[in-house]
């Protein structure tokens, strides 16, 4: 008992080199490989979808799966964030063809070929930029609604408001269709500013969620927004700031929102306010739930599988039945995981291990040599 | 143990609730590094009293200061940073997660590291991270939780939950630590655990204690002095020895 104690004592926290170099190997796998199969045409409509809603879901899920707040309008978010960056962009795009008297071939050159699809390096600074003030802008608008809300609702309560949102949100986009000028609905837009299927781009962005999320979710603020969706009381007598911590948690959603919006905006080049209405917020509450509320690794499984399946559906299935097969899909996960797919628990590589059942075995041998040594 | 040292001075406390007085004038002194207890029958406001100096509740009128600074007005975790702790008559653990990280919760405020050297793991994020880990280790050894470390704490027996709400309470450096109850609903055996235990503890960690509590062996084998409460009125206080021939007392408890 007091060796165990004595090694517990010395169990310093370090920084898993190894860990990390592992990681992103992995993770520079994943992306070439999404990159290579974009050659299919179904699979470069897809694995950017699929992508843009990983985002967005883990931004939910951080909210409801975390904290344990319910917000029913997370689709307005993605549609601020997605407003703001096709203005930023389309802008900027404006503002170099007018100060340069460039023609529109001569942007295409520089930008975006939309003949060909090519991008340009200046394209893709353009959209990073665009994408990146949009989720910031979003993140603004989560955080005024964090402050005048958190502090007093919580529980369904906070539900209907976040619906209130998500509502006034798709009605404002709808009845704007243009903003400053620059269209972003169905119409097309004023000016083609897309990445469309770059999935290299799009990948790095849900890795860099990822590694935002879960650094976060690790330290000191993951292990506060933890206590208080456990025990809001228990929190706040532990010395958690529990409405900053609730604000701080909502705007990192909603940043992360606006971040999808903008990255589905310069994929698709359209928003149309259908995509991110209420079926939209429901169907990433969906994601979240099927893949486990608090798990990151969840999110993206259910993510990608659930976003594949009602693509195909969508396209073999018997006209007007694909709701219907995806609706019992889901009836049966529930009724045989109601935790989701994951529960809490991560797909890490210490889970890998346990699954199957690696360890070292060198440690066990010289312990026993010392017993024998004793003797 | 005691010394002219003031820790908390709570004066002519009261809190109504529409017209319910709940406590009424309440006077209390606690020296530093003292054992108070405050009992008294069912009803009486003992948690309400804990509440009030913990700021889950506003008084209607009174003070409360803590080492001489007035804190009448401050929120509760702002209290925690100060050195106010407590734990819950109905244990209110972070079930869903680990031993170790429910008492890291609780070291929250010691640490500084802010969100950008969380995620780019600085320097200061380890050796803040290490601290928190040895300290919350160190306070689990204390308590007998060590080996239970890596559990999940819906999973401990009750006992040890009771055990970890205490670790938890004392992770954020409390002066004065407020226990409702500690030895609701455990046998005589882990009882008397808990006695050595908190004798340990205020030794260990040099904290002030006040505490609620129903078991009279229990109080008056640990308490340095005892204040009773009854219908919200402060009607005794003094050692264990002069509340357990106290007439008032008896009376409360007993009736006429």
């Amino acid at each position: 008992m007091i060796a165990k104690i004595e090694s517990n004592r010395n169990n310093h926290l370090k920084p898993n080199y190894k860990r990390y170099l592992l990681n992103g190997l992995c993770s520079v796998l994943i992306v070439v490989v999404l990159s290579l199969l974009t050659n299919n045409l179904s699979l470069k409509i897809i694995i950017p979808q699929i992508i843009i809603f990983s985002i967005a879901a883990l931004s939910l899920n951080i909210v409801c799966g975390c904290l344990g707040e319910m917000v029913l309008g997370h689709g307005g978010f993605m549609l601020v964030g997605g407003i703001v960056a096709s203005y930023v962009s389309q802008k900027i795009y404006q503002l170099v063809m007018e100060k340069n008297n460039f023609s529109s071939s001569q942007m295409r050159e520089i930008f975006y070929n939309i003949g060909n699809g090519e991008v340009h390096f200046a394209g893709y600074i353009l959209v990073i930029f665009a994408v990146i003030v949009g989720a910031i802008f979003t993140g603004v608008i989560g955080f005024l609604i964090g402050v005048a809300v958190l502090g007093r609702m919580k529980g369904d309560y906070l539900a209907i408001i976040t619906l209130g949102i998500g509502l006034v949100f798709v009605s404002i986009a709808n009845n704007l269709q243009t903003i400053d000028g620059f269209k972003y609905g169905v119409d097309g837009p004023s000016y083609y500013t897309r990445i469309a299927g770059n999935t290299p781009i799009f990948a790095s962005f849900l890795i860099l969620t990822l590694i935002c999320f879960i650094m976060i979710f690790k330290s000191r603020y993951g292990r506060a927004i933890l206590s208080i969706r456990e025990d809001e009381i228990a929190s706040e007598a532990s010395g958690i700031p529990v409405k900053k911590y609730k604000i701080f948690t909502f705007t990192l959603s909603a940043i992360f929102a606006g971040l999808a919006g903008g990255l589905y905006y310069h994929f698709a080049s359209y928003l149309g306010t259908s995509l991110f209405s209420q079926d939209r917020s429901i169907e990433l509450l969906v994601f979240i739930v099927l893949g486990g509320l608090g798990s990151f690794t969840g999110t993206l499984i259910s993510t990608a599988l659930l976003t594949f399946v009602s693509y195909k559906l969508l396209l073999n299935a018997p006209g007007g039945y694909q709701l219907l097969i995806y609706g019992v899909i889901l009836i049966i996960v529930m009724l045989i995981r109601p935790e989701g797919l994951f529960g809490t628990k991560e797909l890490t590589w210490d889970f890998i291990k346990k699954v199957f059942k690696i360890k070292k075995k060198p440690k066990k041998i010289v312990e026993e040599e010392i017993i024998h040594d004793n003797k | 143990m005691i010394t002219n040292d003031v820790v908390l001075v709570v004066k002519d406390l009261s809190i109504e609730f529409g017209g319910l007085k709940a406590v009424t004038n309440f006077n209390m002194e606690i020296f530093r590094k003292e054992l108070v207890g405050l009992i008294g029958p069912n009803g009486a406001g003992k948690t309400t009293i804990f509440n009030l100096i913990t700021g889950i509740y506003q008084p209607t009128s009174g003070k409360i200061q803590l080492d001489g600074e007035d804190i009448t007005h401050v929120v509760t975790h702002k209290r925690v940073k100060k050195g106010i702790a407590r734990t819950f008559q109905n244990i209110r653990l972070f079930k869903q997660m680990t031993v170790l990280e429910n008492v890291k919760v609780a070291y929250h405020n010691n640490m500084t590291y802010g969100i950008f050297a969380s995620i780019f793991r600085t320097k200061k994020y380890w050796v803040e991270e290490n601290k928190a880990h040895q300290k919350a280790l160190e306070i689990l050894e204390v308590l007998g939780l060590l080996e239970y470390k890596d559990e999940l704490a819906q999973n401990l027996p009750y006992g040890k939950q009771r055990k970890l709400e205490i670790a938890r309470a004392l992770a954020s450096n409390p002066k004065l630590l407020c226990l409702d109850e500690p030895a609701a609903g455990m046998n005589p055996h882990e009882t008397e655990e808990l006695m050595e235990t908190i004798k340990i503890i205020q030794d260990k960690f040099q904290v002030t204690i006040l505490l609620i509590e129903h078991d009279m062996k229990f109080v008056m084998g640990i308490c340095d002095r005892i204040y009773v409460l009854n219908f919200g009125e402060l009607i005794a206080k003094g050692t264990p020895k002069e509340i357990q021939t106290n007439k008032e007392v008896i009376k409360a408890y007993l009736g006429e």
